[in-house]
């Protein structure tokens, strides 16, 4: 007992240093997103100004109702997880090719230029490429119609919502998730391929048993953070890129969206707090399902 | 050991994405911040609490207000003309003002933030669209004024016509000072008249939306055999052309009462549903008829939303027209913009209805220490001339020179560029009222009897004073507004069919509780009803 106690401060010693490090980020996380957690109990209020957020009066679950009343709640739910379904899916996909595409350029700098290429739309944010998707839909004088000689108003066009969403989508974050697979194919050692091609494994070989089972570890990671987060759809995308044109919203209307146009009249606070706690609730447990799937089949790769 | 590994990898990726959260994060919040006098926003309610307190104690004469306002654009020399106003107000009546401007854009989103998070303030702009004020006075953020109103600011209290109190008033309270300027709101076109006179049309004989469509006929036709093509209007809006008192203060919304004036809206009940009517219907079909033949332009929606855009083909000849909310003055100024005649070609009589009182008000913070001084500076801003003209066009000698005693010039006789002028307000009723500020000679000389003869046109709507309370249904209200925006924009400017499309939208409407919402309005119109019958 007195033995285990002693080896406990040991490695805090020991470990001084890293905490410290790492005591920034804590703060910070406590600051910004553990104290706010607080302000759940606004989703279970009629908030009112003079009596703060603790006084006012409780209202039960009246604050949610409004997410669920409408006949669009089949519609927004749909939306959000089939969208954010299709980009975990096509992101993993896609970012995995790309990362290994990358990696057997030989090339190195050319790799470099076109790491940065993929990696620029990025940094874009959604009102300018709603104007750069604009240009290219607009109906008298967009790219698209111009060139094709076509006269479609794409912005009530719902068929083709779904491609143009998640091309752009895909378009923008895929350098970014690049990036990250490309950091951990770079960290696998080199004596695995060295041996592979002794053993006369040909390229596609040394991906399938090397590259890929390497980069398990970090998919699955990547992969339970991003279904955490698939009740909450990108508001920039599904806002600003469709230009809120009113005749797509059966294919554009997610539960960011609804929220923003259902309380910019009226701003309650409350109803903006009831949506992402429930948001977050459906997120917390989706992250704890895939987690405890994960374990079930393979438990080294579980995120705890 | 793989496990730790995945572990640590986990861990340091979260924390990777709570730095990348922060930095995204910081510069939101010194967006916040910013405005002319941005660091003191930031730290406000502290700030605010130790000088006021240090001034209370140093001498009982000087208060200081927090003054927080909307207008655009912020003024590069507001700090300048804020010394000068405390120097006036400090003597006179013993205040000084914190102030803090912010742009309307972002004060919309700033301001019901600073007020949710308990900041403290004395006075605040507050409208219906922007920082709502029935929502902010239900919610508890404003104080009723309406006893201190006659004590406190005498003379703007019997300045102010008794119909706009009424107006402003929630269950008998008041908790704004309205600005006084044009009472109601009038629609119709701001048609370029040269082009008019170019192509022979006669705008008198436009009274309806119906005798528009020759007039867009002929634009189409002789800009066509010009080589050009102009667009024949903008701005295309039911609630705008097609008027009716809205009942729930927001026109869009389901809730409406004919006005018998208007003629329009035959055998519907006291309150209906405007987008069941058959003049909806009517109105959508004319506008996809209009859109049809090419009278607008080929994205109405889109073009409609980018105004700077439309202001821009406007002033270069290729739109015709477009829809406008009318205020007296509102053509000569544009005529001055553009460079070409306007012509308004209104579209019904002045609409004077609850709403119209919430177009901007001065409202006091419930918490602030200082009511009473709050409100005698705004019956400054009311009523004293000089501090009307200052806050509105500037300092003398530096931002305008006075021409008589009714005018000022902002060009200061044509040496100063409009452009390099630090402080003048085209627009100065959001600071309390026009006719206690000077006008710029390029408004007509008559200007003020053109107020009047336009607040004596005006139609006092039945239900005016009639405020809904919207906490019963908000659940309702949230889902009908998400649907209004899926369907009316694309039919009222007539992107799409309605005989397709209507249905479908009342069928939105309907399950989303667009009944629940009538049936509550009318309780609550009995209730009112009522309560004004027994006064």
């Amino acid at each position: 007992m007195k033995k285990q106690k002693k080896s406990r401060w040991f490695y805090f010693k020991k470990n001084l240093p890293l905490t410290m490090m790492a005591l920034p980020g804590i703060i910070l996380m406590i600051l910004f997103k553990y104290l706010p957690l607080s302000g759940i109990v606004l989703a279970f209020k009629q908030y009112n100004i003079r009596d703060g957020i603790f006084g006012s009066a409780w209202n039960g679950l009246k604050n949610f109702e409004y997410l669920f009343r409408t006949k669009d709640a089949w519609i927004i739910t749909r939306n959000t997880l089939g969208y954010n379904l299709m980009f975990i899916v096509l992101d993993l996909v896609l970012a995995v090719t790309m990362a290994i595409i990358l990696n057997e350029l030989h090339q190195k700098r050319a790799a470099k230029v076109y790491q940065t290429i993929f990696m620029a739309p990025y940094f874009l944010s959604w009102v300018v490429v709603s104007f750069i998707a604009y240009s290219l839909l607009s109906v008298d004088n967009g790219f698209i119609n111009r060139a094709l000689g076509l006269n479609v108003t794409w912005y009530s066009q719902t068929s083709a919502w779904p491609v143009i969403l998640v091309v752009f989508q895909i378009w923008k974050t895929l350098g970014y998730s690049t990036v990250m697979y490309l950091g951990s194919i770079v960290g696998i050692s080199n004596d695995y391929y060295e041996a592979a091609l002794m053993d006369g494994a040909t390229k596609w070989q040394q991906i399938k048993y090397i590259t890929l089972p390497s980069l398990k570890g970090m998919m699955i990671v990547l992969t339970i953070l991003a279904i955490g987060k698939i009740f909450y759809a990108d508001f920039g995308l599904f806002y600003q890129l469709p230009r809120n044109s009113g005749p797509l919203f059966p294919v554009t209307n997610v539960i960011d969206t609804y929220v923003y146009r259902a309380l910019k009249e009226n701003g309650n606070i409350g109803m903006s707090a009831a949506a992402s706690l429930y948001q977050s609730l459906v997120g917390f447990v989706l992250v704890l399902t895939s987690n405890f799937i994960v374990r079930k089949i393979d438990p080294d790769s579980a995120l705890f | 050991m793989k496990m730790k590994k995945l572990l640590s990898s986990g861990m340091s990726l979260l924390l990777a994405t709570a730095l990348l959260a922060g930095c995204g994060g910081a510069p939101q919040t010194s967006a916040v911040v910013e405005s002319a006098q941005g660091s003191e926003a930031a730290s406000a309610a502290q700030t605010q609490e130790a000088s006021s307190e240090a001034a209370e104690s140093a001498s009982d004469e000087i208060v200081t207000l927090k003054w927080y306002m909307s207008i655009n654009p912020v003024a590069a020399d507001t700090d300048k003309v804020m010394e000068k106003i405390n120097e006036y107000t400090k003597e006179k009546i013993g205040v000084e003002i914190d102030y803090t401007v912010i742009a309307n854009p972002d004060y919309k989103e700033k301001m019901p933030t600073l007020i949710n998070s308990g900041d403290y303030f004395d006075i605040c702009f507050t409208a219906n669209w922007t920082t709502n004020y029935t929502q902010f006075a239900g919610r508890g953020a404003f104080m009723d004024i309406k006893e201190l109103l006659p004590q406190y600011a005498k003379e703007t209290w019997e300045f102010i016509p008794q119909e706009l109190w009424t107006a402003a008033s929630i269950d008998g309270a008041i908790y704004g000072v309205p600005s006084y300027k044009e009472m109601g709101w009038q629609s119709g076109f701001f048609v370029n008249s040269d082009m008019a006179e170019e192509y022979g049309i006669d705008l008198s004989a436009v009274k309806t939306l119906e005798d528009y469509t020759e007039v867009l006929k002929t634009v189409k036709e002789k800009s066509e055999a010009a080589g050009q093509n102009v667009i024949g209007v903008s701005g295309m809006t039911f609630n705008l052309t097609v008027p009716y008192e809205s009942l729930t203060g927001t026109p869009t919304l389901p809730g409406a009462s004919p006005v018998s004036e208007f003629g329009n809206f035959e055998g519907e009940e006291e309150v209906f549903n405007q987008y069941a009517s058959q003049d909806y219907m009517d109105y959508c079909n004319l506008v996809r008829d209009w859109y049809n033949n090419g009278y607008l332009s080929a994205d109405p929606v889109n073009y409609d939303s980018d105004t700077a855009n439309r202001d821009n083909d406007f002033a270069n000849g290729k739109l015709f027209s477009y829809v406008i909310s009318y205020a007296p003055g509102a053509a000569e100024s544009e005529e001055a913009k553009t460079g070409h005649g306007v012509t308004f070609v209104p579209l019904m009589n002045p609409l004077f209805e609850t709403r119209n009182a919430m177009g901007g008000l001065l409202a006091i913070s419930s918490a602030s220490k200082y009511p009473e001084k709050a409100l005698e500076f705004i019956n400054l801003l009311n009523t004293d001339e000089y501090v009307g003209t200052l806050i509105r066009h500037g300092i003398e000698g530096e931002h305008h020179t006075a021409v008589g005693d009714t005018q000022v010039d902002r060009t200061m006789g044509g040496t100063l560029d409009p452009a390099d002028n630090g402080y003048d307000y085209t627009y100065g009723w959001q600071f309390g009222t026009p006719f206690n500020q000077k006008w710029d000679i390029s408004y007509p000389d008559n200007i003020e009897e053109m107020f009047t003869e336009y607040n004596e046109s005006a139609i006092t709507a039945a239900h005016n004073g009639f405020t809904f309370d919207t906490t019963p249904v908000e659940a309702e209200i949230a889902a009908l507004t998400s649907t209004v925006e899926e369907y009316a924009k694309a039919l009222e400017s007539g992107m799409v069919d309605p005989a397709e499309n209507v249905p479908k939208f009342l069928q939105a409407l309907e399950d989303n509780g667009v009944q629940i919402l009538m049936d509550e309005i009318q309780t609550q119109l009995d209730a009112w009803g009522s309560g004004a019958a027994a006064e």
